[in-house]
């Protein structure tokens, strides 16, 4: 086992599985033999139906949660519990509306322990990173959806993280704000040099975003498919290249997708 | 076609319903008399009526004392007191009962609530009991204080600490149930300590609810003060009006009458103020 | 090792400490039966007082003079605050003019009033319910308000847009949107009303549950004012879970 020590990825599964209330008349299988390195610096969507245990994955490896079955690395060592170098980035309703922008923003190295200046200066600098310097003395509830997420990028930023780990963070965001986050998403990815794992179900957002794209199948969710992209960045959506792909993963997912569907249409009954 | 007749329709100047709209210009013919003098006119109104009915003839000058009679009880009472008590003698004593019992009700409740709320063990031992104390009405156990703990205001006070715990366990525990998960996700995957997601993550997120709670107990203990008074003390404004209905003093009745109401108003006031200065947060989540 | 016990079986193991220390505490004689009737002491007044009932009055009498007084009042109280609640939330100038006397009747003590009441209204049936209805009227009257006021204009606005009259965005709108919190309202009266009751037969009454329980502690027998507040819990939470069940069955919809 020693033998292989994924010392170079930023983040390595090896046939991890996970079992909600093993044991219980509620025990239900949520992942299984998942097998998946990322590089440093590397893009990767997770793309599935919904409830097919992405996320669960993403908590996995930021340290939340225990796996039942395999073991997860990073950067040569195994993961057991959270750490700074793995920063979770959810929906911007994550933020603490009772702090500050930049409280917010320095809400990880308080934690920490910081001192209170030194904390100010990474709020500030994260923040400006993220393009809301000035918003650093404003309440969240003073900002829009948009700005809101922006600031919980700058929270995960703060913390000079390694691995940025995103559970679909634009999701309630509007159409064309969503399209302006992935761009500055980007822009911030490509400045910090972190590996990125970005949860949706979105394959539109997969196409825009991604490296490679690991489709999961539905509960419980394996991976089904890894598909890489080598399309340069800024993508046009409407290039050929982009439609073939989006087709690719429409037809990967639609199997996948009409059983999940089939079977939450069958639970009620 | 449709977006047209949405907008005709929300410019429709509809009597009533539309102040459930939002707010659009009133036209012109409503606009020379604002809302507020409504309320104006109504209280004056009452006033009016009260001193007509009263001060007129229409009622026994004994049975409805006239605003005058109650003005002249107030500051006869202010200068002489009243039967060996003063105004502010009696309204201290009902504060201070009420400052005890709440007081100690939010030292214990709010951190009894909170464990619950975190510790699934704790609710399972303790809510039940919460459970069988809330419905009850307060006074009904009072003759069993009084009983245990005589009439003095050892009584009165346990009674209103028993009233205003229940309800300040139940919310502070919800408060903690109804954490945002992502939040406490975040700052667990940040690296905090049990104690700072506590600090930093559950109590703020608690806070709006808790103060929920302590409004709603202490309205609950404001009322059950001025029922033990009724029953069992020997000062307090409870307390004056049992005594100035034995002795067919009616206006001092509505005089205690008014003075109650307004302190209600002062307290639901105050928690009001606390609340918008401790959770400004509250409905911008 | 109490984390792996179920939920259930901590709640009858922390019952069953309370209980043991009940017989505990009773059994041995640290006190007396006075202040704290044991669980069998307990049990013997209880079928006592159902078998023979209280001072000429059978235990369901009581109870069903209580229980009348709080429907009256309630359904009273609670039906014209609703009627006023829906009229303030329509018409600002109702809202107005209504509002001073709702806020200061809200956190009046009830009893207050009722001394002022048994003047007017003697000490009979009158004066109480008239009590009860104007502890029910605000609570009921802010709910219903704030039920109309909360109405999603959106909704207003499809109603309106399909070429609904005003009477018929009254009816089939903001009735259906209000009724939740009318309800919500309802229940938080009723709960406001059945323990103003009980005080209310405590200090000034000479029937019902409340009384029952006073008198019983005048004269020491404590086995029947634990059965009397037993009495009372358990018809308040009964009362409250019919609400319940009404609630969901006229308001299917609340919370979708």
């Amino acid at each position: 086992m020693a033998s292989s020590v994924p010392a170079f990825d930023a983040v390595t599964c090896r046939g991890v599985g996970k079992v909600w209330a093993p044991g219980t008349p509620r025990a239900h299988e949520a992942l299984r033999d998942i097998d998946l390195a990322v590089a440093p610096g590397e893009f990767v969507v997770l793309l599935g139906p919904s409830g097919c245990g992405k996320s669960t994955l993403l908590y996995l490896i930021a340290g939340l949660q225990d796996a039942t079955m395999g073991e997860l690395w990073s950067f040569g060592g195994q993961v057991a519990g959270p750490s700074p170098d793995r920063s979770l980035i959810f929906q911007e309703t994550s933020l603490f509306p009772w702090l500050s922008v930049g409280q917010n923003v320095a809400f990880g190295l308080s934690i920490r322990g910081d001192m209170p200046d030194a904390r100010r200066a990474a709020a500030r600098e994260a923040l400006a990173r993220v393009g809301l310097a000035e918003a650093i003395d404003k309440r969240p509830d003073e900002l829009s959806g948009g700005m809101r997420q922006r600031v919980a990028v700058a929270r995960a930023l703060a913390m000079r993280p390694k691995v940025l780990l995103m559970d679909e963070p634009f999701a309630a965001l509007d159409v064309q704000t969503r399209s302006k986050m992935q761009d500055f998403l980007l822009d911030v990815w490509r400045a910090s040099a972190a590996s990125v794992l970005f949860v949706t179900h979105h394959i539109d957002e997969a196409v825009a975003l991604a490296d490679r794209v690991v489709v999961f199948t539905s509960r419980p969710g394996r991976i089904k498919a890894v598909v890489p992209i080598d399309m340069p960045r800024p993508r046009d959506p409407f290039s050929p290249a982009a439609e073939a792909l989006r087709r690719q993963l429409t037809g990967l997912l639609q199997d996948e997708v009409d059983r999940a569907f089939a079977e939450q249409e069958a639970l009620p009954a | 076609m449709v977006q047209l007749m949405v907008t005709s329709a929300a410019s429709r100047p509809a009597a009533g319903i539309a102040v459930a709209a939002p707010p659009g210009p009133a036209p012109a013919r409503q606009r020379r008399v604002p809302v507020s003098a409504f309320g104006v006119i109504s209280v004056a109104a009452m006033v009016l009526g009260w001193w007509a009915l009263s001060a007129g003839g229409a009622v026994p000058r004994d049975l409805l004392p006239s605003p005058g009679d109650v003005w002249a009880a107030a500051s006869d009472i202010l200068r002489n007191g009243y039967r060996g008590t003063t105004l502010w003698g009696n309204a201290l004593s009902t504060l201070g009962r009420l400052g005890a019992g709440f007081g100690l009700a939010v030292l214990a409740g709010v951190p009894l609530g909170l464990w619950m709320g975190s510790s699934r063990v704790t609710a399972a031992a303790l809510d039940w009991i919460i459970q069988f104390m809330r419905p009850l009405p307060p006074l009904s156990y009072m003759i069993l204080l009084i009983l245990w703990l005589g009439t003095g205001n050892l009584s009165k006070s346990a009674l209103l600490f028993l009233t205003a715990f229940p309800i300040v366990v139940a919310a502070s525990a919800a408060g903690v149930r109804g954490v945002n998960k992502q939040r406490l996700q975040v700052a667990l995957a940040m690296g905090a300590s049990p104690f700072q997601l506590f600090r930093h993550v559950v109590l703020p997120s608690a806070a709006p609810m808790v103060l929920t709670g302590l409004q709603v107990a202490l309205a609950a203990a404001f009322s059950t003060v001025v029922s033990a008074e009724l029953l069992a003390a020997t000062d307090g404004l409870g307390w004056m009006v049992i005594s100035a209905s034995s002795f067919l003093r009616n206006d001092v009745i509505v005089l205690c009458i008014l003075l109650l109401g307004g302190l209600g108003v002062t307290l639901a006031w105050m928690m009001r103020v606390l609340d918008r200065r401790l959770v400004h947060w509250r409905g911008r989540d | 090792m109490l984390r792996s016990l179920p939920s259930w079986a901590i709640t009858g193991l922390s019952a069953g400490v309370l209980l043991a220390l009940w017989v505990g505490v009773t059994s041995g004689g640290l006190v007396r039966d006075l202040f704290l009737p044991g669980p069998l002491d307990l049990w013997d007044g209880l079928t006592e007082l159902v078998q023979e009932g209280y001072k000429g009055r059978s235990l369901l009498e009581h109870m069903g003079m209580s229980l009348l007084r709080v429907g009256a009042g309630f359904l009273t109280g609670a039906a014209a605050g609703t009627l006023l609640g829906l009229g303030m939330g329509f018409a600002p100038r109702v809202d107005a003019a209504a509002a001073p006397f709702i806020e200061f009747l809200r956190p009046l003590p009830q009893l207050a009033y009722l001394v002022l009441l048994i003047v007017w209204l003697g000490i009979g049936e009158t004066s109480k319910i008239t009590m009860l209805f104007l502890a029910a009227l605000p609570v009921a009257a802010v709910a219903a308000r704030d039920g109309v006021r909360n109405v999603p204009p959106d909704r207003l606005r499809v109603a309106r847009a399909l070429g609904a009259s005003e009477w018929q965005v009254l009816r089939h709108v903001v009735l259906p949107s209000a009724l939740p919190e009318v309800l919500i309202g309802a229940r938080l009266a009723l709960g406001i009303v059945y323990g103003t009751l009980i005080a209310s037969e405590i200090i000034a009454g000479s029937n019902g549950i409340g009384w029952m329980i006073m008198d019983a502690g005048r004269f020491l027998r404590s086995d029947y004012v634990f059965a009397g507040i037993a009495m009372i819990g358990l018809a308040g939470i009964a009362i409250d879970r019919i609400l319940v069940l009404i609630e969901r069955r006229v308001v299917h919809w609340a919370g979708r």
